[in-house]
């Protein structure tokens, strides 16, 4: 079972959470009059093989949104942070001696 | 005919004061304390344990543990009957009932062993040939027969009267089998002071050790260090428990049988326990299976692993035979004739190889022992039971010679179990000296001690357990700890590898797969026809699909393949081994939940209420919601328009709180709505509410509901019952990972409140009489204000909307005073005849309003398509905007909101019918479809929601609603949406 | 007169069941009258809040998510970097005094007494009878007592605060009270248990 970090709660179950899509796309300004841009952003998605930056919501926990580095090919979180924290940055960790299978550290 | 096994006067790790009652196939039998049921029909003489999958062979025990493939039995009764059981895992309890399976009439004359002459048709790739060959229509025929043939067990369609749980548990250190390794590992692990969980699937400890004669230095061992780890607090010891899989996140699922308690439902016992334990380190030290060797007729009753005839002789005092000729190409097995022979039962060693370690030699001589050398079995002789074996030399063309047996012991050498390893990611690597598949690289935190790493030296377990328990509780933070464990000086000192000794020829008769009767023929026509590659073999002839996953046979299989293709085993890999490690019932994976505690039941705090009046209830999402109310009628055709009458007339009360309600707090809180909502909130004074749509990004309509402005920064926001968990999640989404400038909180305040809505023409005056003292008039209190008042002490919130288009008001109360405030209201107001109206007329009264809701926020229409289009603000952006600019969103032949009535009194109109225009022809998906309907009181005739090609500027038309699922059709007219006071005087009132 | 009810009210009139071995080795029951606010601070205002509520109420805040700290009946809790819930007994309800205290600007203060219903459980095997649907470590290195968590049991969320080595007080939702004290009186059956409604009242 995957088992996620939160930076609040410690880590738990990935039943606590809630998925929330791909965290590597930037969601146009707000009022951003680009039908392109709100486009590509709502519809067009990458299928990555390897580490991968997603939302997750510690829905039944803090609430908190959370940016998660997860390898999609092996389960392996590389990294977790709070979503407020991490929006604007791109920095991408890979899979190396640090990522670990671990339960409950 | 004297049975070949027997129950021996002494010895063993049995109870012999404590008798057990057992039956098999109805037939009474006995045996003892400590035996396994497989132990205990052998101990009756029961050789013969049921029949195969195909071809209805008879069929013996051929081992003692988990990787049994052939006695398999339907234990139980009734709703109790579980099918497909190992007799050799199964614990012997007082009054078990047991039948052999896949036999008519019955094991010892089997009807279906005609299946037998079928054989040459059920080779490999029989149920692909049938299925897609030029046979297709034979299959047809020959169906109702083959189902009834094929199969293991059956499954009963009765309820299981028995109680199954889940756990969580967590450790530092989890290690799996409680073999020599792995209690060396634990006990490490414990005196270093780590949260250890040991798992052992047997109800006995020590593994390997079991097979060992009592009164043995390794015995004591075993004894003493079963006391040891007993004695540490840190340490927790699950018996009969199996690792089923390995998962993500060191995450171990585990289940815990207790059948031997005889657990009583009744008293919430259960039978079995799902343990899902989240692990810091893992210690596998799952052990090793022997293997079979491969001649013809190697299945017959009597051929047993040399492994499996040591168990039952020192562990369960039974003796498999009374002739015995042991068969190897290893040393492990030695031990199995030393051990037969000491009990003055004669034995033949036929070993392959022709080179014998000279310490074995001498052995063999001094007990007796015929050693021939370079000698193989060739065939089986014996049907229902084993009679000889037909004996040559390892080399083709040697002379043959018989020997007389009733007991056949084999071994093939040792496989590994890296099931386990293997879901945990741990790749398996092939290792040529013991012609077997060992982990390869393990992750960090897992560790793999005792036979399943290759080894299978007793010492070496010991050692390396010891090692592996302290390194893991070092990784998780305890020790450091100076502690060593010395090996017993046991007679396992001969444990051997053994390689694989490839079969002769292409026998239709020599087993690699006893389960699914597999043979080396099958093996052989698969690769002719091209299924070469494992995960093709695999498919195509079911090797390894049984519920043992082909324990016994990988191997075995796999050599045959790498001979016929000329390569190594290595070359040719594995099948990936997937969870469960062995069966495990669907009682035991649901757990508790099931019937009322299946999926999460939310409740209003007025349910009891509810209950308490004559409430009939419906289930919305998770919510159960007063759906209508005995008062108004019989059944809800009747109630709910006795209930929609009340309220067009008089007044009525409804539950409403259901609804989402979400706090929203900051400096910034009207920015958000502004964001969020399609129209604008800039310009709502305090006390205002206002009724506000929003988008999903892709530009579909996503929820409606209410806001109020309870002060500068505060609003109060109500959402869709439907709908309230997901907008408080967008909401918090677009704060924290987009608008993170933005100073606004927002929070559920759903459980806070409840609410009720009192609607109808008398609803001032209902509340003037609840609420005396306080001024309700129009002026103080408009169509869409807000009121917050104390009564009774108590805070309330009073907001002047409508959804039935009624005069109607919302009323919240923190939710422990809700039952108090709704019976104040309802017996204050009786004198204006005030009665509780339930969801179906609320759903109703507000189709005739033209209120859309969830039917027809389905996440597919547009704002325009709902008829909203004019509340979206131009003069500021919103979620979903941009998308809605989109041309083909703006297109006038959309399917949008019309009303519907009836023109065909009689025949009634239905939810989901789809529409026609006059003329067209009545097939596919029409012009549309209708979401909503309902009887109306104002209209007296059947109305409803729908969307309409083109939707308004079809108004007046005549249209079809069909309704295929009854083959019907109805005329009705398009007609405009709010069926009642389009002025809106009722509501402002 | 308006009276406040419980959301057990209906299975109050349940009786205490013998598990195996006719003993009864644990207590439920719900506790009743306290009340709770949740206060929470921009990110920018947080050490501004936190002075605040400190100086509001005459404590040192929990540095740690997760712990609690008890200053007389009241009880504090760090549930988030910038976010408290504060739970106290009886009259003593501070939901507008902190109101009053903390600006718009600071922060915000919402009342949630009646979101929550608070069910606790007592005994040698509370611990046990929780691990059947709480996927949190409740050992007592780890979750001692007046540690908490917001966690979720049985599908639905609960905050479960460990009151003392052998109690237990799950607060859930007030509308799915009645489904977890389903789940948890029937998780508890095989020990037997005694329902206990002093705390009640
Ligand atoms: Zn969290």
């Amino acid at each position: 079972m995957l088992r996620l970090s939160c930076p609040i709660c410690g880590t738990r179950d990935y039943t606590e959470f809630h998925y929330g899509g791909d965290a590597r796309k930037r969601r146009p300004e707000h009022a951003a009059a680009d039908l392109k841009a709100w486009h590509d952003y709502v519809f067009l998605f990458d299928n990555v093989k390897g580490v991968h930056r997603e939302f997750w919501q510690h829905l039944l926990g803090c609430r908190q949104w959370l940016v998660v580095e997860r390898d999609t090919a092996s389960n392996v979180v590389v990294s977790t942070v709070l979503a407020r924290s991490a929006v604007g940055t791109t920095a991408s960790v890979s899979p190396g001696a640090g990522a670990s299978r671990e339960g409950n550290t | 005919m004297r049975s070949p096994c027997y129950r021996l006067e002494s010895g063993g790790r049995i109870n012999r004061a404590q008798a057990l009652e057992f039956s098999l196939d109805g037939r009474m039998m006995r045996g003892l304390e400590g035996d396994s049921l497989a132990s205990a029909l052998l101990a009756n003489g029961m050789l013969l344990v049921g029949r195969s999958f195909k071809y209805h062979r008879p069929r013996g025990f051929l081992s003692a543990g988990a990787e049994e493939p052939n006695g398999l039995f339907t234990l139980g009764e009734e709703g109790r009957t579980e099918p497909n059981v190992q007799g050799t895992t199964t614990e012997l309890f007082d009054g078990l009932r047991a039948q052999r399976q896949n036999c008519w009439p019955s094991a010892e004359l089997d009807v279906m062993a005609v299946n037998s002459w079928l054989a040459p048709l059920l080779g490999a790739g029989f149920y692909y040939k049938t299925f897609i060959g030029p046979t297709r229509r034979s299959w047809m025929f020959y169906e109702k027969f083959i189902r009834r043939a094929a199969g293991l067990g059956r499954a009963v369609h009765r309820r299981d009267p028995d109680r199954y749980e889940t756990r969580h548990a967590f450790a530092d250190v989890l290690v799996i089998g409680a073999g020599p390794a792995g209690m060396a590992a634990a006990l490490a692990a414990g005196r270093a002071g780590a949260r250890v969980v040991l798992v052992e699937q047997d109800w006995l400890l020590g593994g390997s050790l079991l097979w060992e004669p009592l009164e043995t230095p390794t015995a004591a061992w075993l004894r003493d260090i079963a006391v040891e780890l007993e004695s540490l607090a840190n340490l927790e010891i699950l018996r009969r428990t199996t690792a089923l899989g390995v998962y993500d996140g060191n995450t171990v699922a585990l289940v815990e049988r207790r059948d031997h308690l005889r657990p009583n439902a009744e008293l919430g016992e259960s039978r079995q326990i799902v343990v899902t334990v989240r692990a810091r380190t893992i210690v596998y030290a799952t052990g090793a299976v022997e293997r079979p060797l491969i001649f013809a007729n190697n299945d017959r009753p009597g051929v047993m692993l040399a492994s499996a005839v040591r168990c039952y002789l020192n562990r369960f005092a039974v003796a498999g035979g009374r002739r015995a000729l042991v068969a190897t190409n290893n040393d492990s097995a030695y031990a199995t004739a030393f051990d037969l022979a000491q009990l003055g039962i004669p034995v033949t060693i036929a070993d392959q190889r022709g080179q014998i370690e000279p310490s074995l030699r001498q052995q063999t001589q001094a007990l007796g022992i015929e050693l021939l050398a370079g000698t193989a079995v060739i065939d089986v002789l014996g049907g229902r039971r084993v009679k000889g074996a037909l004996l040559g030399g390892a080399s083709e063309g040697t002379r043959r010679t018989r020997r007389a047996c009733d007991l056949l012991c084999m071994s093939g050498g040792w496989s590994p179990l890296v099931h386990l390893t293997s879901h945990g990611g741990i790749k398996p690597r092939y290792c040529p000296e013991i012609a077997a598949f060992v982990p390869g690289e393990y992750a960090e935190g897992h560790y793999g001690v005792g036979a399943l790493s290759g080894s299978f030296s007793l010492a070496d377990a010991v050692t390396r357990g010891v090692e592996a328990g302290r390194n893991a509780a070092a990784r998780a933070g305890c020790g450091p700890l100076a502690f060593t464990l010395s090996a017993p000086a046991a007679q396992s000192a001969i444990h051997g590898g053994g390689a694989f000794s490839s079969p002769r020829g292409r026998s239709s008769k020599a087993f690699v797969d006893f389960q699914n009767d597999v043979t080396v023929k099958d093996i052989h026509v698969a690769h002719q026809e091209g299924y070469q590659s494992v995960e093709h073999l695999k498919r195509y002839t079911t090797l390894g699909m049984g519920t043992d996953q082909g324990k016994t046979s990988n191997i075995n299989a796999l050599a045959i393949e790498a001979h016929l293709r000329g390569i190594e085993i290595s070359a040719v890999g594995t099948t990936t081994f997937r969870p469960p490690y062995s069966p495990v019932s669907f009682g035991a994976l649901a757990g508790r939940n099931v019937r009322k505690h299946f999926r999460p039941t939310r409740r209003s705090p007025l349910h009891d209420w509810h209950v308490a009046h004559g409430a009939a209830f419906t289930e919305a999402g998770a919510w159960l919601r007063a759906w209508w109310y005995r008062w108004a009628g019989p059944t809800v055709e009747q109630a709910y328009i006795e209930e929609m009458r009340l309220v067009r007339g008089a007044v009525g009360l409804s539950d409403a709180s259901t609804l989402g309600k979400i706090d929203i707090q900051g400096p910034d809180a009207t920015e958000l709505l502004n964001r969020i909502y399609v129209n604008s909130f800039d310009n709502l004074p305090v006390g205002k509410t206002r009724y506000g749509v929003m988008l999903a990004d892709d530009r579909t309509v996503f929820d409606d509901g209410s806001t109020t402005r309870l002060a500068e920064t505060r609003y109060f926001m109500t959402t869709t019952t439907a709908h309230a968990a997901e907008v408080l999640s967008w909401m918090e989404f677009l704060l924290q990972t987009a608008w993170t400038d933005l100073k606004v909180h927002v929070t559920s305040v759903t459980d806070v409140w409840a609410a009720m809505a009192i609607a109808g023409p008398k609803a001032r005056s209902a509340l003037e009489l609840a609420l005396p003292g306080h001024d309700l008039s129009d002026a103080r209190l408009p169509y869409m204000g807000c009121l917050e008042l104390s009564f009774a002490g108590v805070s309330l919130r009073l907001i002047r909307l409508s959804f039935s288009g009624e005069l109607a008001y919302e009323i919240y109360v923190p939710a422990d005073y809700a039952v108090a405030l709704w019976d104040h209201v309802l017996a204050s107001a009786a004198p204006l005849g005030i009665k509780p109206i339930g969801l179906e007329a609320v759903a109703s009264l507000r189709i005739e309003k033209g209120h859309v809701a969830g039917l027809e926020l389905d996440h597919r229409n547009t704002l325009r398509d709902l008829g909203l289009g004019r509340m979206a603000s131009r003069s500021k952006a919103y979620v979903g905007r941009e998308l809605s600019q989109r041309p083909t969103l703006q297109a006038e032949e959309r399917w949008s909101l019309v009303g519907i009535e009836r023109l065909e009194p009689g025949k009634p109109l239905r939810g989901g019918a789809i529409l026609f225009g006059i003329g067209d022809k009545i097939e596919g998906h029409g012009r549309g479809y209708i979401t909503s309907v309902t009887w109306s009181t104002v209209r007296e005739n059947f109305i409803a929601l729908g969307l309409y090609q083109g939707g308004l500027r079809h108004i007046g038309e005549e249209i079809i609603c069909a309704y295929p699922l009854r083959d019907e059709q109805l005329r009705a007219r398009i007609v405009s949406p709010v069926f009642i006071d389009p002025k809106g005087e009722r509501l402002r009132a | 007169m308006l009276e406040r009810s419980s959301v057990l009210a209906r299975v109050r009139s349940e009786g205490s069941r013998d598990g195996t071995g006719g003993l009864r080795r644990l207590r439920i029951g719900e506790t009743r009258d306290w009340n709770l606010v949740q206060v929470a601070a921009f990110s920018a205002t947080a050490a501004e809040l936190e002075d605040t509520v400190c100086a509001a109420l005459g404590v040192e805040l929990p540095a740690r998510v997760g712990d609690a700290a008890a200053v007389g009946t009241r009880l504090l809790c760090r549930t988030g970097a910038e976010q408290f819930w504060i739970f106290t007994r009886g009259s003593d309800d501070i939901a507008a005094a902190l109101q009053s205290a903390v600006a718009p600007a600071m922060g915000s203060v919402t009342a949630l007494s009646h979101s929550r219903t608070c069910i606790w459980i007592d005994g040698a095997h509370s611990r046990e009878v929780l691990a059947r649907g709480l996927s949190i470590d409740l050992d007592s290195d780890a979750f001692g007592p007046h540690s908490f968590a917001l966690t979720g049991l049985h599908h639905t969320p609960v905050m479960i605060l460990r009151s003392s080595a052998t109690r237990f007080e799950l607060y859930v939702l007030r509308t799915f009270a009645v489904w977890t004290w389903e789940w948890l009186t029937d998780a508890a059956l095989p020990y037997g248990y005694e329902l206990d409604w002093t705390e009640s009242a």
